[in-house]
């Protein structure tokens, strides 16, 4: 909190990282003498063996002594740093740990806050409150669908019923007039139909060739009605549609 | 003998501009405007050549022999004043830092503080040292710089850089007991 108030974030070194720090330090100082040391070992490695050469055994054995010396102080140095470096990863460990404790520790906090925010009874009754106000508007609508009184509801039943028989008569009064517009419609209806069945037929197209004869159907059924002047026309069409269905199968077969 | 093979190799492939084997500029020219000019080409110069071999500190000092100021090959070098000169018009237009009072070498900053400081940050981030503690040995030679571009900084223009980041809540330069190194803390950013 004190951070999001003040603008400068607070740099803060603790007692860890002091620690930390002077585990570095200790870990170079080790470094640099383990070098210092690997040095002296070499050192006398070197004096050792001109020693033999020049016939010195008594002073060769000593620099190999004074060499095992160093060497076992190597050791203990390398133990050192490892123990060094095991505490340093500890450390960091150990800091990561405090930091997702800490993270899960919040998270629970905020969650618990939240359900804080939303306590049963307060759920209870918001659904409560939203059942009323489905209630109140129920019987709103009650209302406002009855606030036409029976009298006026009637009067518009009334013009409904008015409406409907205008158009009723309307369409009485067109009737007579419908045969002779039919058939007049229907004979160059047939007449056109012809034409474009042979093309159909013509184009070979299987589906065309047939919706062709099925459109020929709607003629043929209203002749009877119609006076029996032209039967050619049709009858050539029926025919050609015969013959298109006739040759249906044999195309299905060239197809398949 | 390899650092030294090493230093030949990098010498050879540093293009040296052509006023650099032409005599007269290795001497202060009295006319003002053809002097300007050439303090000019010599303190791009500078700059480049240690960028390009990473050098710090240059020494103005005639017995020191800062290897750029002398050009064996025409037999030409510069005078302390000369040098003195330069590098003092790095400092003014804050490419360097004098190391000392008596001016007897530079700091030559051919990176900004800034960009030194952006590039440490950067570097913690990317070693996961935030919130973790460094130490200043560790930025200059460590195992973790090793080939990056904080390899070998030198250590007033770490400091420095840690300090702008300082300023930014970044980062923090602490001592710890007696006789510690010294360390930096890095921050998360607020």
């Amino acid at each position: 909190m004190g951070q999001l108030i003040s603008k400068k974030p607070r740099l803060e070194i603790n007692e860890a990282d002091r620690a930390v720090l002077t585990l570095k330090s200790q870990a170079r100082k080790l470094e640099q003498q383990r070098q210092r040391i690997q040095g002296n070992v070499d050192r006398e490695m070197a004096i050792a063996a001109s020693l033999v050469a020049q016939g010195k055994k008594d002073r060769a054995l000593l620099a190999l002594k004074r060499k095992k010396l160093q060497e076992g102080q190597l050791a203990k140095l390398d133990a050192y740093l490892l123990n060094v470096e095991e505490m340093l990863g500890n450390l960091e460990l150990t800091k990561n740990q405090q930091r997702l404790m800490a993270a899960l520790k919040q998270g629970n906090t905020a969650m618990k806050e939240m359900q804080q925010a939303m306590p049963l009874e307060e759920v209870e009754k918001l659904m409560q409150d939203s059942a009323d106000a489905r209630e109140y508007e129920q019987n709103l609508r009650q209302l406002l669908g009855e606030s036409l009184n029976p009298e006026e509801a009637e009067a518009a039943e009334a013009e409904l019923h008015q409406l409907e028989q205008q158009l009723l008569d309307e369409h009485v009064l067109e009737m007579p007039r419908v045969p002779s517009g039919k058939a007049a419609a229907a004979a160059p209806a047939a007449k056109q139909e012809q034409p474009a069945a042979a093309v159909a037929a013509a184009a070979g197209v299987g589906g065309g060739a047939e919706e062709g004869g099925q459109q020929l159907e709607a003629p043929l059924a209203e002749l009877p009605s119609v006076p029996t002047t032209k039967v050619q026309p049709p009858k050539e069409a029926a025919e050609a549609a015969a013959e298109e269905e006739a040759r249906e199968p044999e195309r299905v077969l060239v197809e398949a | 003998m390899e650092a030294q093979a090493q230093q030949a190799e990098k010498e050879d492939d540093f293009i040296y501009p052509i006023f650099y084997q032409y005599p007269p500029y290795f001497t202060l020219q009295p006319v003002k405007e053809t002097q300007q000019k050439q303090r000019l080409l010599w303190k791009d110069l500078i700059l480049r050549y240690c960028r390009h071999h990473r050098v710090f500190v240059v020494s103005a000092e005639d017995a020191e022999d800062f290897p750029l100021f002398h050009n064996p090959a025409i037999n030409r070098r510069l005078t302390r004043e000369f040098k003195v000169l330069l590098l003092d018009d790095l400092v003014r237009q804050g490419s360097a830092l004098w190391s000392d009072r008596a001016q007897r070498a530079a700091l030559v900053l051919w990176r900004a503080i800034p960009e030194w400081a952006e590039l440490i940050y950067r570097w913690a981030r990317g070693c996961g040292f935030e919130d973790s503690v460094v130490t200043v040995d560790e930025m200059q030679s460590g195992m973790y710089v090793t080939g990056t571009e904080l390899e070998g900084l030198h250590r007033e223009v770490l400091v420095r850089a840690v300090r702008n980041l300082e300023q930014q809540g970044k980062a923090k330069l602490f001592k710890g007991a007696l006789g510690d190194d010294e360390g930096v803390k890095f921050f998360t950013q607020a």
